[in-house]
């Protein structure tokens, strides 16, 4: 009969995986990870480039060209209302775009990763109080800690990055903790344990490879959700600042004048949705690869 | 049963409780809130009588325990900045937040089960997949994105619908819903897209199950068992989606409040942070998580209704 | 064989269920090969063969469950259904099921829906094909059949939960939902096989009771030799799709023709496996002597 692949009945959310073959050959590449990576390898040139060069001078405002249309005077998707030109804001926009994510999926997984690996280790009843605290955690999302820390040490692309990273840990310890209780039932831990391995030794050693996979792609959904979270604060206009070009701070630009010219909306919409889709596919794709929790169906 | 229910409400409260701390750890126990709310130019006397007058110079616990006493009894101070009550517009807004919510889940879920369904019947099909393939697209557009897109469409180019603003139901319900139905689409649509996914995958999941086989061993044809069996199966891991998705779609209304000019809880936040009105983002921010700990409190509720296998003991 | 498709002992009437020249197939690669043979009213035929025999398969494409992947040619006819149920559609399938025939499958934990009383779940079938009058009759008749096939307290049983039954429990509750509306052809595969040992042994016997009282032909799919040995008259060795012997239980067993069916019977270990039950007619008391002397 044929064999349904599905999602995993411990984690509802869990989209289903590429069906297990007959010969065996389970979890080959989904080539949706290919499709997710070349496009956040597009962005990431982007953003290389950009450092070196762009069609015109971020900073230039080319006053005699204002909210043009594509192709007008030399500006290949046209200008904004400050007559900047809108591709190289674009292009330097992805820059913004992946420091944030790079900084808030680093402070997430950095801090996640141990917490989780700790609270899947100890006992029952710290693991338990650990699960409430993450509970509380995720009271806390992106957007709203970000809108905290706007207020306290004023809105910055930097207070943006902070709040999203420690918002984020939490999704990073629960994946890690279920990751890592599945890995200290196996047989190969309970055996290191009667012989006397001890707890770090087993965490380097048999815990952190086996969830490893599992942070990988929680980075990835976390990551799309950081480029969310910024560009939502930078369209309030508590993000990045008004030089700085940022996708999220062209929709807010854009917002203004969105009765007169609404096509300056489109380009920094689409750019987002693209780079939130690259993300959200890789993560998708990586996920079949990864998680063990579709092991064996 | 009950005892289940006793302890989850004392979990919520403890959480509700811990979390209002927290909130208030971050928003008046770091840096200067009367600096602040005075400006950089001020005067250290200024600043230092502001400080007594907000009450600043007592101990911190002293400090939380007066707002949130305050808050137990609907009081939520007074704005050093805009010298407005904070409870009453919090009150008021709220309820148009809700109403944007509201509108919005149940948008969603229109969108979400018949797409889900039919992904999760039509799968490896072209059709299941196109499916999913439109669900993956919904994921990707933040709900502001979409109510700016939809804005820049529908308002702006076709002039079919208002670009914004906000009519109170009670005056004039026409206007109030041709006021709603694209912020309502912005936020229903995208959630229902990432809704459909789960849909699809709590079904794909019980269409693998053996009772659905015993089901139709019975007489029921795959679709009819699908759909009397499966369904209310499947609803178990979509409800705790749903209950997740509330709270996104809650601070996802924050900036689409922004999008269409309402004037709900959102942009009353997004208003006050710019504002730098410490105390009012203190008592929305706290409404709202709140709101969400009470929101998975009930869906853990009513998960233990709807599947009886968590009844136990 | 090919060929000869009559095979009873004495088939009184017309056929209950007739397979012609079965073969299954995903997509080139022949998965059920030329299977053909007959069952007729009140007897029981056992299908016996290894995991990829193709046992199932066959299984599956009477029960009218066969998977949408899989392409079927040949015939299978059921006594009291004008179509070939290989190329009747879903919904003329349906009015089959459950009515005509009764299934009972291996894996008795996940065979129930685990959010519905079981109350519920027997009363479906019946209401389903309206063989009863309403709910109520329906609940009658639920607590009726849960006592006939032996669960103690119905009232208390109909009123459960799956999870709060005994793997042997469920495996009962889905035996009184196939046997529900009289079907004249009751299908077993593996009922017996994920069940604890202790239970197994009372499982068969509630089948063979069962069959015997309600008058439904039996076809029952195992690996287990000593099993189908046990409540069949009839068996057929199934090997690689095909099917490689058949014959009278006693004559397969005391004569096996084929080298599988040897293999088969040196496995098993019948003197140990055969649970004491009343034997049918023309079976020998103790079939376990494995190419000895014979009757």
């Amino acid at each position: 009969m044929a064999e349904q692949a599905s999602g995993s009945l411990i984690d509802p959310a869990l989209p289903p995986a590429t069906p297990v073959g007959a010969a065996g050959l389970r979890r080959k590449m989904n080539p949706l990870v290919y499709v997710g990576g070349s496009i956040i390898g597009l962005i990431v040139l982007a953003a290389l480039v950009s450092f070196v060069w762009t069609p015109f001078p971020t900073s230039l405002t080319d006053t005699d060209n204002l909210a043009t249309l594509p192709g007008v005077g030399g500006h290949l998707l046209g200008t904004d209302l400050y007559g900047r030109d809108i591709l190289s804001w674009l292009m330097a926009g992805s820059r913004t775009t992946l420091y944030v994510g790079v900084v808030a999926v680093g402070i997430a997984a950095g801090v996640g990763t141990p917490l989780g690996i700790l609270a899947g280790m100890l006992r029952t009843r710290w693991s338990e109080f650990v699960m409430r605290v993450t509970d509380i955690w995720l009271a806390f999302p992106g957007l709203l800690m970000a809108l905290i820390f706007a207020t306290v040490f004023g809105p910055s692309i930097t207070s943006a990055m902070t709040a999203i990273g420690i918002a984020s840990v939490p999704s990073f310890i629960r994946v890690v903790r279920s990751g890592t209780i599945r890995v200290m039932t196996t047989d190969y831990v309970l055996s290191a344990r009667a012989s006397g391995m001890r707890g770090p030794a087993i965490a380097f050693k048999h815990v952190l490879p086996n969830v490893i996979g599992l942070v990988i792609v929680q980075c990835s959904v976390s990551y799309a959700v950081a480029i969310l979270a910024e560009a939502a604060l930078s369209y309030l206009g508590l993000g990045a600042g008004p030089t700085t070009p940022s996708w999220g701070r062209m929709l807010y630009d854009g917002q203004a004048v969105i009765s007169i010219h609404p096509m300056l909306v489109v380009w920094p919409g689409v750019a987002i949705a693209v780079a939130v889709l690259a993300f959200n596919l890789l993560g998708d794709g990586l996920r079949d690869r990864f998680d063990p929790r579709l092991e064996g169906r | 049963m009950w005892w289940q229910l006793a302890r989850r409400l004392l979990i919520f409260v403890i959480s509700a409780v811990v979390a209002s701390i927290i909130v208030f750890l971050l928003l008046s126990a770091v840096g200067d809130p009367a600096r602040t709310a005075l400006g950089v130019d001020a005067t250290d006397e200024a600043v230092t009588a502001l400080r007594h007058q907000m009450g600043l110079d007592r101990p911190i616990v002293t400090q939380y325990a007066s707002w949130i006493g305050g808050i137990v009894h609907g009081d939520f101070g007074t704005s050093y900045v805009t010298q407005l009550a904070i409870g009453p517009q919090i009150a008021d807004r709220l309820l148009v937040t809700l109403w944007l919510v509201f509108g919005g889940i149940v948008v969603a879920l229109l969108v979400a089960i018949p797409i889900g369904t039919l992904a999760a019947m039509r799968n490896g099909k072209p059709s299941g997949v196109l499916l999913s393939g439109l669900s993956q697209l919904g994921i990707a557009v933040p709900a502001f994105l979409a109510g700016i897109l939809m804005v820049a469409l529908f308002a702006v180019t076709l002039g079919w619908l208002p670009a914004n603003g906000y009519v109170v139901p009670a005056s004039d319900p026409v206007g109030f819903l041709r006021h709603m139905i694209l912020p309502w689409l912005s936020l229903g649509l995208v959630q229902g897209a990432v809704l459909a996914r789960y849909v699809r995958s709590a079904l794909l999941d019980e269409m693998g199950q053996d009772y659905l086989r015993t089901a139709r061993s019975k007489g029921l044809t795959a679709s009819r068992a699908i759909i009397r069996h499966g369904f209310r199966n499947a609803s178990i891991p979509v409800l705790t989606v749903l209950g997740i998705q509330l709270v996104t779609v809650l601070i996802g209304a924050v900036v689409v409040e922004r999008v269409f000019v309402i004037p709900g809880i959102g942009s009353f936040l997004a208003d006050s942070v710019a504002r730098q009105d410490r105390l009012a983002v203190q008592g929305i921010v706290v409404t709202i998580v709140v709101i969400s700990l009470a929101v998975s409190f009930l869906v853990d509720v009513l998960y233990t209704v709807i599947d009886p296998r968590l009844r136990r003991r | 064989m090919k060929g000869a498709v009559t095979n009873t002992v004495a088939a009184a009437g017309s056929p209950v269920l007739q397979v012609e020249g079965l073969t299954i197939s995903a997509g080139s690669m022949p998965l059920v090969q030329d299977v053909s043979f007959t069952i007729g009213p009140r007897e029981r035929v056992g299908i016996i063969g290894a995991s990829g025999s193709g046992k199932t398969l066959t299984c599956m494409s009477i029960a009218g469950l066969l998977d949408e992947g899989l392409t079927a040619t040949g015939s299978v006819r059921l006594a009291g259904f004008e179509q070939d149920l290989l190329r009747a559609g879903e919904r003329a399938l349906s009015s089959v099921r459950g009515r005509l025939t009764g299934m009972v499958f291996q894996e008795p934990m996940t065979a129930l829906n685990p959010t519905s009383r079981v109350e519920r779940q027997v009363a479906e079938v019946m209401l389903l094909h309206g063989t009863v009058d309403g709910r109520a009759a329906a609940n009658a008749e639920v607590l009726r059949l849960l006592d006939a096939v032996g669960l103690p307290d119905p009232p208390r049983i109909a009123r459960s939960y799956p999870h709060q039954l005994s793997g042997g429990q469920r495996q009962r509750v889905v035996m009184a939902i196939a046997l529900a509306n009289n079907p004249s052809l009751l299908i077993c595969d593996e009922p017996t096989t994920a069940l604890d040992v202790s239970v197994q042994a009372r499982v068969l016997e509630l089948i063979d009771e069962r069959a015997t009282a309600m008058g439904s032909a039996l076809l029952f799919i195992s690996h287990d030799l000593a099993v189908v040995a046990s409540v069949c008259d009839y068996m057929l060795v199934m090997w690689q799709g095909r099917i490689v012997e058949r014959g009278p239980v006693t004559t397969v067993l005391t004569d096996p023709q084929h080298e599988h069916t040897r293999r088969l019977l040196a496995d098993a270990d019948l003197s140990l496996d055969v649970p004491a039950v009343p034997e049918v007619p023309d079976v020998p008391a103790d079939p376990a002597v494995a190419g000895g002397t014979g009757a």
